[in-house]
């Protein structure tokens, strides 16, 4: 027992296991983010909008380099120099698709007119495949706070789950503890999407409780409902790709597959309802 | 600049981590880059540095984009302390011991990570997600780990050589 209390390194290691576990249990739950997260998320923040810029600007280069394989390879300036302008075309590829992205948006945030919205670049995601969540460039200052539902021109995309002082973290819909509750938009028949996790697969949703005898079909439209409070009613989940059970039997199996509209493989700018115009009057 | 090259691995590591393997991955597999270099230094270094590397690039991968803040902190700190006790027990261009160390630190952490996702209400199939990701995901991170060693050894073998000397010298 004395030999314990003299081994520094593990009284040391213990007790930062021992407070490890106390923020782990101490942060599960719904809380806020406290001021040094914030702060530490500030700071990263810009560093991490610079290094998703530098990312993609690399990418870009690496994939049009290697599109240009079949050049003459003989002719190695030639084919540097094309390679530059495809790069410089590449990046007005770039901006042109953003630039349709965001008038997108703008023709989205036009047709729903009754939200107030701030537009917001992802900056980082989670690592590994566990939790679907991610990082964007845009929090408290802008008006963003906990709950507020995330949308893109396609429809839903998750809701704000932390909020730092210029971030946010946002956890979408396919997470497999995300639940959202739903409409069939044909049929008004209500239900709830669950995300699924699987590795590889393209994303998709569940449903569930759909009332008895409901006539769903392969590519009905899954809308919000509006009920919980969190997500307004009417905004666009996605199609049904399978419909596996519409009676009352094996109430816990899903209804359906449901394939979401946006998609999350490449999800770059999303918008934050941050309020309705029934909320400001 | 040799006292700042963990800092600068470990800065590198997180940037692949939150962003780059994001886009370049092998069917949604992708090695922990954070994890392949703390048990690297871990090994090269030690239990004190490599549990301290550990530590720093967990909370801040915990703030940024972790889902409990300290999950990730504890797994790499412990990761980087406990393969830290092999310091001095292998040569140290011995290539084969940190990679192990990775894939089996690896291994546990995703569980780890399953389990927690579980516990939180996430649904899955364990089965399929350890053939698709889990064990795919080990042996990428000891890949992983192995090209690190290989960059990182001959910048710390110095050190290395500097404390063994050291402790020969009495």
């Amino acid at each position: 027992m004395n030999n314990f209390f003299k081994n520094k390194p593990l009284i040391i290691m213990l007790a930062a296991v021992i407070l490890l576990v106390i923020l782990i249990f101490a942060t599960t739950g719904d809380r806020t983010v406290s001021w040094m997260e914030s702060a530490v998320g500030s700071v990263a923040q810009p560093v991490q909008t610079f290094a998703t810029n530098v990312s993609n600007s690399v990418i870009g280069f690496f994939e049009r380099v290697f599109n240009v394989t079949d050049a003459d390879k003989e002719n190695e300036q030639l084919r540097l120099r094309v390679a530059q302008l495809e790069q410089a075309e590449y990046e007005l590829e770039q901006l042109r698709l953003e630039n349709e992205r965001l008038k997108e948006l703008l023709n989205y945030s036009q047709s729903n007119e009754n939200y107030n919205y701030v537009t917001a670049t992802i900056i980082a995601k989670g690592q590994g495949v566990w939790f679907d969540s991610f990082t964007i460039n845009a929090g408290r200052k802008h008006g963003i706070e906990k709950n507020m539902p995330v949308v893109n021109s396609f429809g839903l995309v998750g809701r704000v789950t932390d909020v730092g002082a210029t971030w946010a973290k946002v956890t979408s819909i396919i997470d497999s503890r995300s639940t959202v509750s739903v409409m069939v938009e044909r049929t008004r028949d209500g239900a709830m999407v669950q995300g699924v996790l699987e590795n590889g697969s393209k994303a998709a949703l569940e449903l569930y409780y759909l009332p008895s005898g409901s006539d769903l079909v392969p590519g009905d439209v899954i809308v919000t409902n509006g009920l919980g409070g969190v997500f307004p009613k009417g905004i666009t989940i996605g199609t049904v790709t399978e419909v596996t059970r519409t009676n009352d039997n094996n109430a816990d199996e899903r209804n359906a597959l449901v394939e979401p509209t946006v998609d999350f493989n490449h999800l770059e700018e999303v918008m934050v309802i941050v309020s309705s115009e029934e909320q400001s009057e | 600049m040799k006292r700042f090259l963990i800092p600068i691995f470990l800065v590198i590591s997180l940037y692949l981590d939150s962003i780059l393997f994001h886009h370049v991955n092998i069917f949604g597999t992708r090695p922990d880059a954070v994890l392949a270099v703390v048990i690297s230094c871990s090994v090269l270094t030690g239990s004190v540095k490599g549990g301290i590397a550990g530590l720093c690039a967990g909370l801040f991968a915990d703030i940024f984009f972790g889902e409990y803040v300290g999950l990730y902190a504890l797994i790499y700190m412990l990761s980087g302390m406990l393969s830290g006790l092999l310091e001095g027990k292998f040569y140290s261009d011995n290539i084969v011991i940190a990679p192990l160390c990775a894939l089996g630190a690896s291994f546990i952490k995703e569980n780890i990570m399953a389990f927690s996702l579980s516990l939180d209400g996430g649904r899955f199939n364990y089965g399929s997600m350890l053939i698709t990701y889990i064990l795919p995901c080990a042996v990428l991170t000891g890949l992983f780990c192995m090209l690190i060693h290989i960059i990182l050894k001959p910048s710390m073998s110095r050190q290395v050589r500097q404390r063994v000397d050291y402790r020969i010298g009495g």
